[in-house]
């Protein structure tokens, strides 16, 4: 019960910072250089279609009107349609988001993989040449851009070894079976090991570059989160009663360092979906990024407020689910 | 100890660092000097004229051409060593904006509290819990191409994390003891703000300012890499480093190498010196360090 109401208050909570968001992108979208219907329909179209465009889509009433249709709309979950794609924005953007978050989730998870025992074991081996070596490798990995990270990946791997795809998220005329959209996941629902290895096989080297990108913040920030528990006075306490070394180190130590790292893990999460628009661009993946690229490109503003939106959402709901899974594992903390 | 002491003393410092951070802080100094130097005195460096095409198309590294040439026989060298103008000079440009901006609505924010803190807080948060290489990209197609309107896009990214920075600092400034103390003995505002509030500034403002440059360098080359940062035929690296990826296929890898090597040296740099510097200028934190 305790438990519904604080996730309660925490998403109330949410709602001025996305309505604040959605007013700054509304607000945005109408000072964009660029008529969007004549970047679509080119400079001869008839200006007589164009005014009767214009109106069909509300843009030339006064622009208070249009922003409290734009928000009685968003409070209905009617994102409008998209100008270019002539369908609703929330349908191009339920196509193409697993795409980003399948991307953003197996990346993380790498990185968490690589990121925290790297941290964790240089912590414990404070000032030895692990430590040194982890904290030069990460600074030297943090140092590299992504999309210089990927264009190496796609240069080694896809053009010298030829081993990995660089381009696209299936074989092409590859047909795979839609529940979630997650290629992996479904490959699995639908026991189809042939697409199982072909989705691994195309994911590998975007997610390979999205984690690189994070894995220098985590083992960072487990390294320091762990020196913090090391010093804690019930560690000594812990060695005075004689306790074997490794339930020192698992029990008391790990499990403690572990707390703060879960809520970075979801900082880290809100920054890698930036990161994964250039990753989608470079590895051509139709995701949440690219269509946040070609939408800005063709002025196509109800698909920019639209994902931005899509994008406002995911991060509170995913900061969130940080601090429920924050406040179930350390029973310190109260609602 | 006099009062003086408590400020910020760099030499000494410095002596007392461990030697990693040490080593960190001259190798990051120089990689950052050495491309500041380029900033400032790049078109006298350049061998060449960045912008004078040749017959010479697509030429590998030679004695000629350190670095090579271009599709269209520019001297590559040359222009990433021109092009460090507008990749490093746009985020000097965004790192000072938002220092200025940070400062003024931080200070604000921690000193007077209340409503105007609120409110600050609640805009703040917003930006800072979005991702904020998404609303650079919103803002650089809104401002459009240019020096100065790319700047603004990459500052607005840095704004939340520099107002966080200064509100916490005015806050525990503002309660310090010895502030209290100074003021019963009759100091004025601006002798507090000069001995004690502007050398704790300052020491966390130097390790902030050089991971703006390292973040500033990563936007711009990222949005040049998109296709959005200073259009062609301006140098900058990651616009470069977009142009030569077409012609990777046909063999030209340093036009895709070099570019991406002038960014990553620049990152190493200025991460190396932040890092160093947060050791340095921060004794009290080098228990977590």
């Amino acid at each position: 019960m305790k438990l519904r109401y604080y996730i309660t208050v925490r998403l109330l909570l949410a709602i001025p910072t996305i309505a604040l968001l959605l007013t700054a992108i509304f607000f945005l979208m109408h000072v964009l250089p660029g008529d969007p219907i004549r970047i679509m329909y080119g400079e001869k179209f008839p200006t007589f279609y164009v005014e009767q465009i214009r109106h069909s889509l509300g843009l030339d009433r006064p622009l208070y009107e249009q922003y409290f249709t734009y928000l009685s709309n968003l409070a209905q979950g009617n994102l409008g349609v998209s100008l270019v794609f002539k369908i609703p924005v929330i349908e191009k953007v339920a196509q193409v988001y697993p795409t980003t978050l399948e991307l953003a989730i197996t990346g993380l998870i790498l990185a968490s993989l690589l990121g925290l025992p790297l941290g964790i074991i240089a912590a414990m081996r404070r000032d030895g040449v692990f430590d040194h070596v982890t904290r030069i490798l990460s600074l030297y990995i943090h140092s590299n851009p992504g999309f210089w990270i990927a264009l190496l990946f796609q240069i080694f791997f896809g053009l010298i070894l030829g081993i990995f795809p660089i381009s696209g998220r299936t074989p092409p005329g590859f047909e795979l079976q839609k529940i979630t959209g997650l290629n992996i996941l479904d490959s699995i629902l639908t026991l189809n090991p042939t697409a199982f290895i072909q989705s691994i096989k195309y994911l590998f080297l975007p997610c390979l570059t999205i984690a690189l990108t994070s894995i220098p913040t985590l083992s960072r920030l487990s390294r320091a989160s762990m020196l913090n528990v090391l010093g804690e006075d019930y560690m000594v306490t812990a060695k005075a009663k004689g306790l074997p070394d490794n339930v020192i180190t698992y029990k008391h130590a790990l499990r403690n360092a572990l707390l703060p790292i879960v809520t970075s893990i979801g900082g880290t999460f809100t920054w890698l979906l930036g990161g994964t628009v250039i990753t989608e661009k470079i590895f051509s993946l139709p995701g949440l990024g690219s269509l946040l690229m070609d939408s800005l490109m063709a002025r196509d503003f109800l698909m920019i407020q639209g994902i931005v939106a899509i994008y406002a959402v995911i991060v509170v709901v995913m900061n969130t689910l940080i601090d429920i899974i924050y406040a179930t594992i350390d029973p310190r903390v109260k609602y | 100890m006099s009062v003086q002491k408590i400020g910020f003393n760099f030499r000494e410092l410095f002596r007392v660092a461990p030697r990693s951070s040490k080593v960190m802080v001259v190798v990051g100094g120089i990689f950052s000097v050495t491309l500041l130097i380029f900033v400032v005195l790049g078109p006298y460096i350049a061998p060449r004229d960045p912008y004078q095409f040749s017959e010479n198309l697509l030429q590998p590294p030679s004695m000629n051409n350190y670095m090579g040439t271009d599709n269209l026989g520019r001297d590559l060298f040359s222009r990433l060593i021109v092009g460090s103008r507008y990749s490093l000079g746009i985020s000097m440009i965004a790192v000072g904006l938002s220092l200025i901006i940070g400062l003024f609505l931080g200070s604000m924010s921690g000193f007077f509290g209340g409503n105007i803190d609120r409110i600050l807080m609640l805009v703040m948060d917003s930006l800072y819990v979005f991702p904020d290489f998404i609303y650079m990209l919103v803002m650089v197609v809104v401002l459009g191409p240019g020096i100065w309107q790319t700047a603004l896009a990459i500052s607005v990214g840095r704004i939340p994390y520099n107002f966080r920075l200064i509100r916490s600092l005015t806050i525990s400034v503002k309660e310090r003891g010895f502030i209290e103390a100074e003021r019963v003995l009759g100091a004025d505002n601006w002798y507090i703000i000069r001995t004690h509030i502007m050398p704790y500034y300052m020491s966390i403002l130097f390790v902030t300012v050089s991971l703006g440059m390292a973040s500033g360098t990563l936007a711009i080359s990222g949005l040049g890499f998109l296709g959005l940062g200073i259009p062609p035929p301006t140098p900058e690296w990651g616009t470069e480093l977009a142009g030569g990826r077409s012609f990777l296929l046909g063999g030209s890898w340093w036009l895709v190498i070099f570019p991406g090597l002038f960014v990553l040296i620049a990152m190493l740099g200025f991460n190396l010196l932040s890092e160093g510097l947060d050791t340095v200028l921060n004794p009290s934190v080098r228990r977590l360090a």
